[in-house]
């Protein structure tokens, strides 16, 4: 199982550090989320492979100096009806990347919803990423930078226009996310396993008052 | 479809078969206490041997004992079973527990576990004691405990436990040479062995579980009218394959029960997800591209709504609970798990928005007055809409099969009509060609005059009259002499004599002048004739074939004068 690689290391005695992290990604359905993730763990665009099941859940691991950061990435659904599960998938995820469409300003609004309910609800001190895609349509762009710029930095974000097409910017995010990521603290899972189980039962409770 | 799957049975058939301990071979019964009638009797009898003699001497008064006692154990057992089926707990619960603790089947499964980590537990020679110890421990503490604390509490107790094995194995100095891929794989005994053990303690324990469990069953009961199309889920339904690939996907998500150990229960849901995933694939045939959440979750909401699975909520809750967090947290077991507790989720939330359609519409719906018309939410119900469907690609196959044949059939008529039609061009220009030599060899014999016309050899040829002027070889210069006197012989002689003469131009006509030269009745006939061949030749020798048929003549008339 994939599930093996956890970090748990209080002794701190390994020489090449690994450190896990969950990003979770965020989005309107159509702004190529899902191509994003492709093109940083793959190097591909639209040319699949055979061996990728699914980009749904996909990891990579980058380097940083001596810290190797794995990546584990959820793909969320991003789907109006589906924006109510979001917290089941953010939940326990260290970052977050909230992508838009540039050409399409819902999306922009829709990520704006995404940001604040992430900073409401999610893990505290989780890094949020805002990333424009679809550069490559620059020419048909109906966000301005200057705009999300301005909004990014209010709002404490990181911000990055990228493309997965022409993979502009793409390795670039996740990079800069790796690096503000704190990589000394060992993630402590048993703190996130209460966490999980308190919420789970707090959503069940009240999720299963809505079937009577 | 599902029937001739073979899935993985829920129930193993030794759980069903008589408990003795040698093997009988019948089938058990729950209200004999999982024996056979047979050798429920004879545990019965033996019991009775067993305690009729203190019976008997502490209560002499009593005049049936035996039947008092077995009545009381039997209604005893029944409670119990009432008890196990309410989920409710007392604290004369624990003995009877305790007693019953021994479950074969729990304890094969535990052995199964134990041979198959076997190899991780032999290398630092005090692991193995250390863990069962701290196993032993957790599990008689769960044992205590489970009646009266409440699930939080045990599920947090779980989780130290696990974390306290962690601790053990990164802190003490005699396993620092294990690497942290195997102290994960000695989580994971620890986990499989005690949750196998506590299993019957910790799954489905409140009555809270059960009724969530029959709400979600029967609210998906009330859904099964949405189709794929409702969740705007990209299933091809005539692909044999992927409807394949979706029944696969349910089977394991069934599956799921069957299994004890919350990392079995996982595994079934990593399974039917990927499953899920080569739906949305498109089979093997892997036509579209990996597909995204957007695509995924639908499908597996679907596949949920499909499934029903029993005791849906008191798995999903066992998981949660129970499972070492840290792995439903991360990696892709966890992933598939937290969608699936989304799809669960959306499927309790449901309501005509989330649908898109209108509220009435979906009332309706909901009611049982409107039924779902398109056959989607049927086909996986119902077998026989399968079958059909089967039997539909066969009979389009055999469509295509059958165009093929027609197709070559017409191929064949045009090429059948094609030889007849170049048939009968060749024919009609060989019949022409032939007709030609039909009249060239028709006018052969007319027209001869007219190529000797213009033959300009013809005119070095003798005439045709015998006149020994003309013919006089000098070899037959008797015979020449001779010609003039009109005498049979000589005629004759000098007739053959022309004949030589006459062989180039007059062909295989002259041999039958010879015939007829050799019969000797006809010589004065042939005489009259020579006259009268002499008189045309006079006018004409340029007509040889005259003679040729007065020759044929002769013929004629010498084969009726023979005859």
């Amino acid at each position: 199982m994939a599930n093996r690689a956890v970090p748990q290391r209080p002794n701190g005695q390994t020489p090449g550090k690994i450190c896990q992290f969950k990003l979770v990604l965020l989005g309107e359905s159509s702004v190529g989320k899902s191509s994003l993730v492709l093109r940083f763990v793959k190097g591909q665009f639209h040319e699949y492979q055979e061996s990728t099941i699914g980009a749904a859940f996909l990891t990579q691991t980058i380097h940083l100096n001596d810290v190797a950061v794995k990546f584990e990435i959820w793909d969320t659904a991003g789907q109006e009806r589906y924006h109510s599960l979001a917290p089941m998938y953010y939940r326990g995820a260290q970052a977050a990347i909230v992508v838009y469409d540039i050409t399409n300003q819902d999306t922009f609004e829709r990520a704006k919803n995404w940001v604040k309910e992430l900073q409401r609800q999610a893990t505290p001190g989780i890094v949020i990423a805002l990333a424009g895609n679809k550069l490559d349509l620059n020419t048909m762009r109906s966000v301005q930078t200057d705009e999300s710029q301005t909004y990014a930095y209010e709002n404490g974000l990181m911000f990055m226009e990228t493309s997965a097409k022409t993979s502009a910017n793409v390795t670039e995010i996740f990079k800069a996310i790796a690096e503000k990521l704190p990589k000394n603290e060992n993630t402590n899972t048993a703190g996130q396993g209460r966490r999980l189980v308190d919420s789970a039962e707090g959503s069940n409770k009240s999720l299963s008052s809505c079937c009577k | 479809m599902i029937s001739f799957k073979k899935g993985s049975f829920r129930i193993g058939e030794a759980e069903l078969k008589c408990k003795k301990a040698n093997g009988c071979d019948y089938y058990g019964n729950p209200q004999w206490d999982g024996f056979c009638s047979k050798c429920y009797k004879d545990i019965q009898k033996q019991r009775r041997m067993n305690a009729s003699p203190k019976k008997v001497q502490i209560n002499k008064s009593n005049a049936k004992p035996d039947f008092k006692k077995n009545g009381l154990t039997e209604k005893k057992s029944k409670l119990s079973y009432l008890k196990m089926f309410n989920t409710i707990k007392s604290k004369d619960d624990i003995s009877e527990k305790s007693k019953k603790d021994y479950d074969p089947l729990i304890a094969k499964k535990l052995e199964q576990v134990d041979v198959e980590y076997l190899s991780l537990l032999s290398e630092p020679k005090s692991l193995r004691s250390d863990l069962k110890k701290q196993i032993r421990n957790f599990c008689q503490m769960m044992m205590m405990s489970h009646l009266h604390s409440p699930v939080d509490l045990q599920s947090e107790l779980t989780q130290h436990f696990y974390q306290n094995i962690l601790d053990m194995l990164n802190n003490n100095y005699s396993y620092d040479e294990l690497d942290h891929e195997k102290k994960e794989q000695i989580l994971d005994y620890a986990e499989k062995y005690s949750m196998i053990k506590l299993y019957k303690y910790l799954f489905c324990m409140t009555l809270a579980d059960e009724e969530e469990d029959l709400c979600i069953q029967k609210r998906i009961r009330q859904l099964n009218w949405v189709n794929a199309k409702h969740l705007d889920c990209d299933i091809d339904k005539t692909n044999a394959q992927i409807i394949e690939l979706v029944y696969k996907a349910i089977l394991e998500l069934l599956d799921m029960d069957s299994a004890i150990a919350p990392q079995d229960k996982l595994a079934c849901v990593v399974r039917c997800c990927r499953h899920i995933f080569g739906v949305l694939q498109g089979g093997n045939n892997g036509v579209k591209g990996p597909a995204s959440a957007d695509d995924f979750l639908p499908v597996l909401i679907f596949v949920v709504l499909k499934a029903n699975p029993v005791r849906l909520k008191s798995n999903l809750h066992y998981v949660t609970r129970f499972c070492n967090a840290s792995r439903l947290m991360s990696g892709e077991a966890g992933y598939y798990f937290t969608n699936l507790c989304c799809a669960v989720s959306f499927i309790e939330k449901i309501n005509a928005e989330l649908l898109s359609m209108n509220t009435e519409e979906f009332e309706q719906y909901m009611n049982g007055t409107l039924v779902s018309d398109t056959w989607d939410s049927a086909l996986i119900i119902c077998e026989g809409m399968h079958q059909m469907f089967e039997q539909l690609a066969l009979l389009a196959d055999l469509k295509r099969r059958n165009l093929l044949i027609v197709e070559d059939a017409i191929k064949l008529k045009k090429e059948m009509s094609n030889f007849k039609d170049e048939f009968m061009e060749q024919f009609s220009v060989l019949k022409e060609v032939y007709t030609i030599n039909d009249d060239s060899n028709q006018t052969d014999t007319k027209m001869s005059v007219s190529i000797d016309d213009f033959d300009p050899m013809c005119s070095n040829l003798p005439p045709w009259t015998m006149t020994p002027q003309i013919i006089q070889p000098a070899e037959r210069t008797h015979t020449s002499s001779t010609c003039t006197d009109v005498d049979s012989w000589d005629i004759h002689s000098a007739e053959t004599v022309s004949l030589h003469s006459l062989d180039a131009c007059l062909g295989m006509s002259q041999e039958k002048h010879v015939v007829a030269g050799s019969s000797f009745e006809h010589t004065i006939k042939e005489q009259s004739h020579l006259n009268e061949i002499q008189e045309i030749s006079i006018q004409g020798w340029q007509i040889p074939s005259i003679p040729c048929e007065t020759g044929g003549k002769i013929i004629t008339s010498s084969k009726s004068d023979i005859q």
